[in-house]
């Protein structure tokens, strides 16, 4: 056990202290930043800080327009009333304010309003006035009707059983499988590169040969795993706490909640399909990268698995709009693609249990037959420098060690 | 202390015997040289002693029985082609490789230190392995394989890419290993090298022992009938026992008759008063053993 946490602190103090990892690290945080900064760039340009004016001539604007917030970054803005047009234009000669929406006569029946303005009005404005007529309109209304009308209904979808359930508002919900698949797929894809490089180039250097009289082949196989493993899931991590305070961030300026919630349902998907998904694939990488005998080799070969991970993507229509079609079956049962499509089936439709329960199990089976090939392979493949070792042969079990 | 005891391995890969049927001991303190032609077997004996091959038949013993994970920490392994990490400084790579043979950490640092002072490599352990020359990488090579006092050290050309100043300074570190009561099993094609160092050789062809045992009676068993003489005269043409004389670059090589007995022609030289300066019986050098066991088969001694 010592000698596997040696091999594993190895693992991963040597890619975490490279320039690459800390630059692959920072790279999704200066985008985020960067992304945040174009963003407030766009809704400072759609806004303008000017108040607005209105006239009403229909008559039925009986209550008052609400001060604006303290603070608001997106940029709210007072509406003035005035009792005349000639007023209105005068202010807005003046740039005292924005734009003067006019309310027509017949606005009851028409729903028209007129806005003067010299230039385009800020959406914030256009957001402003419309706020103001619907809550004028509604004003005679019980304060619950109103509340419901200007938010909207919550529409739950809900399988026939009851087993299952999910609101429509609760975006994560409905983002979490696309979520959960891609980062899967991005943490193995940094791992499982890590991990396949730092095999072959122990294969290629020898060092490979030295290592094995210290520790057993087994030994050094865990330890890479779970070592450059590690190294996907800090910077996952790391990407993550950034991630989160870009939310913050978002939530500041759009004030939508974006906080999502875990529910236990999500933490089983974790343990029953995306762990093992993770032995599985880096179980592969290691297998790969001692059956060949170079990076470039190593990287096509490895394309035999990346790809099916990344195909439910590609038939995400389909699983979508038929959840439950024998397609979408076999490929949230299969091992490589069952990571992702069996949580975006689940998202949307009722997936019997026992096909979670046997995407679950064979998972689980797969990452641990995937292992004791990898050992085996490992064994097999870690002195052959000339020529790459056959699939057929580690299947036999043809091993001279 | 028996320390190896090898029992009739056999390994082969597809068709081809690797290793047929090789039997050897070594004993604590004592060097054997493996020696043999390129795809003699070495190697492969090499790593099945190291159980990172299993034999097809036959048995390993290694430090009182099977190997195991746990015997890996008393054993230094040397392979041919070197085996570091390139990317990293070399005190960290050895330090590294240490750590993974058991060693505490207080440990590496002092003999870590005693190590790079004694192979001058003290300036160098901040710079990173790929840096360094290929004396200087096979001589953190050999600090991996001695650093932590193993019982067993298997090298495999442990003078590859070193000067006669830095061979020296490994043969003594060998000879201090054995003193202390080290195993080594020194695999060299250098010939010079495993008659200077080795008790006892072990000649390997075709995965088979040709020749075993220590130098002194192989080179004994090979002795031609011959004799090397120095003399500020010529010799006498009718001494008994000697066929031909021919006259090499600072010496005569005088061929004896078949049976005859260099003692007596030793004694008659000095009867007649033939002022010697140097008498000697022709023994083969390894190599010249090598070359004719490997090319015309020799015989198993």
């Amino acid at each position: 056990m010592k000698k596997i946490w040696l091999i594993f602190k190895y693992e991963y103090a040597r890619r975490v202290k490279t320039r690459g990892f800390i630059f692959a690290v920072l790279s999704m945080p200066a985008l985020i930043i960067l992304a945040m900064l174009m963003a407030l760039i766009s809704v400072s340009l759609q806004t303008n800080k000017l108040p607005a004016g209105y006239v009403d001539l229909s008559g039925t604007l009986t209550q008052p327009p609400a001060q604006q917030q303290s603070f608001n970054i997106v940029g709210d803005i007072d509406l003035l009333p005035f009792t005349d047009v000639a007023a209105g234009e005068d202010a807005l000669a003046h740039d005292e304010i924005q734009a003067l929406f006019v309310i027509q006569p017949d606005y009851l029946q028409s729903g028209s309003v007129i806005a003067y303005a010299n230039e385009r009005p800020g959406d914030n404005a256009v957001e402003r006035m419309q706020d103001f007529l619907q809550t004028n309109l509604l004003a005679g209304e019980d304060a619950q009707v109103q509340t419901r009308i200007t938010r909207g209904s919550n529409i739950t979808v809900r399988s026939l059983d009851g087993s299952r359930q999910a609101s429509m508002r609760d975006w994560f919900v409905v983002l979490y499988p696309f979520l959960t698949g891609l980062i899967f797929i991005i943490v193995i894809n940094i791992s499982g590169g890590y991990l396949l490089q730092s095999v072959v180039d122990e294969k290629e250097n020898r060092t490979m040969e030295v290592i094995v009289t210290s520790v057993s082949p087994e030994q050094l196989m865990t330890g890479k795993i779970l070592g450059n493993l590690s190294v996907g899931l800090t910077q996952l991590l790391i990407w993550l706490l950034f991630a989160a305070i870009g939310l913050a961030g978002m939530q500041m300026i759009y004030q939508v909640d974006f906080v999502p919630a875990v529910t236990p349902d999500q933490v089983a998907l974790f343990a029953g399909l995306i762990l093992p998904g993770f032995i599985l694939v880096a179980a592969l990488m290691t297998l790969v990268g001692v059956s060949v005998t170079d990076m470039r080799e190593a990287q096509q070969v490895s394309l035999l698995f990346t790809l099916p991970m990344v195909a439910p993507y590609w038939f995400a229509g389909a699983l979508l709009q038929h959840p439950n079609h024998p397609l979408s079956i076999i490929m949230s049962l299969f091992p490589l693609t069952a990571v992702v499509s069996m949580p975006m089936r689940i998202s949307i439709a009722s997936v019997p249990s026992w096909q979670i329960i046997a995407s679950y199990v064979l998972t689980w089976l797969s990452a641990l037959a995937a292992l004791k090939l990898a050992a085996r392979g490992f064994r097999r493949g870690m002195l052959q420098y000339q020529h790459r070792i056959r699939f057929k042969e580690i299947l036999k079990g043809k091993s001279h060690a | 202390m028996q320390v190896v005891e090898v029992n009739n391995i056999t390994k082969s890969f597809g068709k081809v015997h690797a290793v047929d049927g090789i039997s050897f001991s070594v004993e604590s303190g004592e060097i054997l040289g493996l020696i043999g032609p390129n795809g003699a077997g070495k190697t492969t004996t090499i790593r099945m002693l190291l159980d990172i091959f299993k034999s097809d038949s036959g048995s390993v013993a290694v430090l009182g029985g099977p190997m195991d994970e746990s015997k890996k920490d008393r054993i230094g392994y040397l392979p041919e082609e070197r085996g570091l990490y390139q990317d990293i400084s070399l005190e960290k790579c050895l330090t590294y490789l240490a750590s993974i043979k058991g060693m505490p950490a207080a440990l590496i640092e002092e003999r870590l230190a005693d190590y790079l002072r004694r192979f001058d490599l003290t300036e160098y352990r901040k710079r990173k392995v790929k840096d360094l020359s290929k004396g200087m990488q096979q001589k953190a090579q050999i600090i991996t394989t001695f650093i932590h006092q193993p019982q067993l050290v298997i090298v495999d050309e442990p003078f590859s890419a070193l000067d006669p100043v830095n061979t020296q300074m490994v043969k003594d570190l060998m000879r201090a290993e054995k003193a202390r009561g080290t195993a080594i099993i020194m695999s060299t094609h250098q010939m010079n090298q495993a008659e200077e160092l080795c008790d006892r050789i072990l000649l390997v062809n075709k995965g088979r022992i040709m020749l075993s045992g220590p130098i002194q009676e192989i080179r004994r068993q090979f002795a031609r009938p011959e004799i090397l003489v120095k003399s500020s005269a010529p010799l006498p043409q009718d001494i008994p026992g000697i066929s031909r004389v021919e006259s090499e670059n600072q010496h005569l090589r005088a061929y004896l008759e078949p049976g005859a007995s260099p003692q007596a022609v030793l004694n008659e030289m000095v009867r007649r008063g033939v002022s010697l300066d140097q008498f000697e019986v022709a023994q083969p050098t390894l190599d010249e053993i090598f070359i004719q066991v490997v090319t015309g088969g020799g015989t198993q001694a």
